[in-house]
């Protein structure tokens, strides 16, 4: 799923829940509150209920005190005259709306009573509401007959002390009731029931249309139930209310419509989808939104990552956003025409460094070229120089008269045999540079190659004034395998080298060892020595020390890239170490062959 | 209501032989150990019926004043009287539907009434028909050693023969429905002395006024 989609999903999802807990909150909130405000009327109605009774029921009270207070009945009660008794009872008992009148004697026996919808004999049943009359003159209490309340006032009756008790049933039926809600704060609906067995059967009620179906109701406590009747609903709450001892238990029940309290909520309702319907379009909005100014131009950045990646530089779509989205399309820009130039910059320098490389090859090509050919153009009139110096110093065709004319004629040998090494020496350079360097695979004793060149120049350096140490390994039998002559030619380079940039009374050092498969020759001097940075150019044919071309040193500085060019054509190397002012070391280190190792062992 | 009447003192001090008269010194308290005025404690010999209480006054006056009867309590012997007298500014009802004695008569302001004779022993409570509150109480005495305490709670029976007898003690606040407290004494010597308390309810000498009063 797409970064968009989720983000949709989430923010409705989000919403609906939110809405959906809040209505369900809200419910809760409002069905608990009037179950609670059902609660607290009821409550109070309990509280204010028998006070009401007591209230409503003055009249009958006081009519029954006036009873209690008169003469005849006392003399009929003190003469045990029931009848007079009965007379009286009756009389008042209509007068104050009793449907029922007792007289109970001081030991709580019923002495008349004027009869019931169950005429009661025997011991008045409640002996409690006796001591209240006793101690306050009047006791009041619910009592249950059958299946109907009735609020029963007692009062003594005094001669002048207590010689009797009178009782006055007065029914609590739905006027009654009635009257009660009427001087009640509560509007609603209100309903006694009185208990029968397991169930709970409806005594009074204040209207008719309450509901039939209520709740069990606990001995104590209270309880709600939700309760459909002709189609509404109402949440019914039930309390028990305190009943004489023997009555049996008495509820008052209370039904609340819920449709008064819900109607608040519907409204809350119909204004909650509406902001609910407003919030998803705000979210589907605010979802397309950021699909515009992130996911999409997210994907656009990563399309143009992947064509840099694939190497088109071509100027990628810029996001024209002032945020960080936009930011980072501008860097992407600017990065993507950075990496361009540097790229083209690089491919040109490629190319003029390779077309300057094919170009120096065939230069160098042209010149060994050009030097091979050379050298033998020049080799043939050369050889004639020579070859004519020779037959003139030797005098072949007769004496050349003066002494000066043999002299030129050993010059001119000289200096031929001098140009033709020179050309030699180019020659084999060239084809060393064209690899067509042919070397020999002759076996070559390494001492005396060594000993050899060293000798070649030892009167060189005697002339020099230059002391010539040698320090051969004593190995007699360490091979070499290779073109003698060239060897010792290159060798001889080094050494020659070494005296020309060695001053008088200086020394050059030659030492060899034998190091497993590998002759070490190490020629060391006294002289100037070459600075660091110029050792590798002495190596390369056609440099010579511009510091060290004083006049007194002079060459074609073909020594030393010849001596390179022959040791590494056999394998070997050559490198230069030095310090100016402090000599030179050339070390030449060439394979022993493993014939004369072997023959060696 | 049952209840038992703690008994503070009882005693008997045998001071003389047995041939000569004794006295008896009474004093009762409430249940808080204050003196209890108007009580009345009759004795009656265990063994024997009681001679006929003569030594006792044959008449009393009860007076009506300010809507009360004074006194509380009249102390009668059987076939003594009883004269209502009118001091107050209103006639009287006065009326009895006691077992021992049923009677009813006016007596107008300023007038007194004819003589009331209570044959049978026993307590009568007497009311005024007219005003609820009024109660008076008339002990009819079987036994001539009967006395009523003054308003330090003491009486004395001043001759009685040495010998054993029931006290009956008895107030008009005794609780309703409660029986009088009897004790047993022994008369030994020329003095005796029986303390006791009793339980009573309240102070006032009247039950509560009743709120109908005013309606007559």
């Amino acid at each position: 799923m797409s970064f968009r989609n989720r983000l949709a999903l989430f923010l409705i999802v989000t919403l609906v829940c939110v809405q959906a807990a809040t209505a369900v909150f809200t419910y809760v909130y409002l069905r608990h509150d009037l179950e609670e405000q059902g609660k607290r009327e009821l409550a109070s109605n309990m509280a204010a209920f028998t006070r009401q009774l007591d209230f409503l029921s003055r009249r009958a009270s006081d009519g029954v005190e006036v009873l209690a207070l008169d003469y005849a009945l006392r003399e009929a009660i003190a003469a045990r005259n029931e009848g007079t008794e009965l007379s009286a009872l009756r009389n008042h008992g209509m007068r104050i709306g009793a449907t029922r009148m007792m007289l109970i004697g001081l030991d709580g026996a019923i002495a008349a009573d004027t009869g019931g919808p169950s005429r009661r004999s025997g011991v008045f049943a409640d002996a409690p509401l006796l001591e209240a009359a006793t101690l306050n003159d009047r006791g009041t209490a619910l009592i249950t007959e059958g299946n109907r309340i009735f609020w029963v006032i007692v009062v003594p009756v005094r001669a002048p002390l207590p010689i009797a008790f009178i009782a006055a049933f007065i029914p609590v039926d739905d006027v009654l009731l009635r009257k009660i809600r009427e001087i009640s704060s509560s509007q609603n609906a209100i309903m006694l029931a009185v208990r029968q067995g397991n169930a709970w059967q409806p005594a009074a009620r204040t209207t008719g249309d309450i509901v039939p179906d209520f709740p069990p109701v606990p001995e104590t406590g209270e309880n709600t139930a939700l309760v459909t009747h002709g189609g509404a609903e109402y949440l019914a709450i039930a309390a028990p209310l305190e009943t004489a001892d023997s009555s049996r238990p008495i509820a008052a029940i209370v039904a609340l419509p819920l449709e008064n309290a819900l109607s608040a909520y519907r409204r809350l309702m119909t204004w909650m989808v509406a902001v609910l319907s407003l919030s998803v379009a705000a979210a589907a909005g605010g979802a397309a939104l950021i699909v515009r100014r992130f996911a999409r131009p997210l994907e656009v950045l990563a399309g143009t990552a992947q064509r840099i990646a694939e190497g088109d530089y071509s100027d990628p779509p810029v996001i024209h956003q002032s945020d960080e989205i936009g930011r980072l399309s501008r860097a992407i820009a600017n990065m993507t025409r950075a990496i361009a130039e540097r790229e083209t910059a690089l491919t040109g320098a490629m190319e003029t460094a390779e077309l300057a490389r094919s170009q120096a090859v065939k230069a160098n090509e042209a010149k060994s070229h050009f030097l091979a050919n050379m050298s033998h153009e020049l080799r043939t009139p050369l050889n004639a120089i020579v070859g004519f110096g020779e037959m003139l110093e030797q005098e072949v065709l007769g004496p050349l008269g003066s002494g000066r004319y043999l002299e030129y004629a050993r010059h001119i040998r000289e200096s031929g045999d001098h140009l033709r090494g020179l050309f030699e020496r180019m020659l084999e350079l060239a084809d060393a540079g064209s690899r067509k360097l042919d070397i020999a695979t002759d076996p070559v004793p390494a001492s005396e190659l060594l000993r050899s060149a060293a000798e070649l120049h030892r009167s060189l350096a005697k002339k020099e004034n230059i002391h010539l140490a040698l320090h051969i390994a004593p190995d007699e039998n360490a091979s070499l395998r290779g073109d003698a002559l060239k060897l010792r030619q290159a060798i001889a380079n080094v050494i020659h080298n070494a005296i020309k940039f060695t001053p008088a009374k200086g020394t050059v050092a030659i030492s060899s060892m034998v190091d497993n498969t590998c002759y070490r020759i190490r020629v060391s001097d006294t002289g100037v020595g070459i600075l660091p940075e110029l050792q590798s150019l002495v190596l390369q044919p056609f440099h010579r020390l511009r510091s060290a071309l004083d006049g007194q040193h002079q060459g074609a500085g073909l020594g030393l890239p010849y001596a390179k060019v022959i040791v590494e054509s056999h394998g070997g190397t050559i490198s230069i170490s030095s310090e100016a002012g402090h000599g030179t070391v050339v070390a030449i280190d060439l394979p022993l062959s493993l014939g004369a190792v072997s023959h060696a062992a | 209501m049952r209840r038992t009447v703690p008994i503070a003192a009882l005693g008997a001090l045998l001071l003389a032989s047995s041939s000569h008269a004794a006295s008896v010194d009474v004093s009762v308290v409430d249940q808080s150990g204050h003196p209890l005025p108007d009580a009345i404690v009759e004795l009656i010999p265990a063994a024997s019926q009681p001679p006929a209480p003569t030594a006792l006054a044959q008449e009393s006056i009860v007076d009506q004043r300010r809507e009360t009867f004074f006194p509380l309590v009249s102390l009668v012997p059987m076939g003594g009287d009883i004269v209502f007298t009118n001091h107050d500014t209103t006639m009287h009802q006065v009326y009895s539907f006691s077992a021992i004695k049923q009677f009813a008569l006016e007596v107008d302001q300023g007038q007194r009434s004819r003589a009331v004779v209570f044959e049978k022993p026993g307590i009568a409570a007497i009311g005024c028909n007219i005003h609820d509150q009024m109660i008076t109480y008339v002990y009819v005495a079987r036994s001539p050693w009967t006395v009523r305490t003054d308003a330090s709670g003491y009486a004395r029976i001043a001759t009685i023969p040495p010998g054993s007898y029931r006290a009956t003690i008895w107030h008009p606040h005794l609780p309703a429905g409660q029986a009088p407290s009897v004790v047993s004494l022994v008369v030994a010597g020329d003095r005796a002395e029986l303390k006791t308390s009793l339980p009573v309810h309240g102070s006032d000498q009247a039950p509560k006024k009743s709120k109908h009063m005013d309606m007559y």
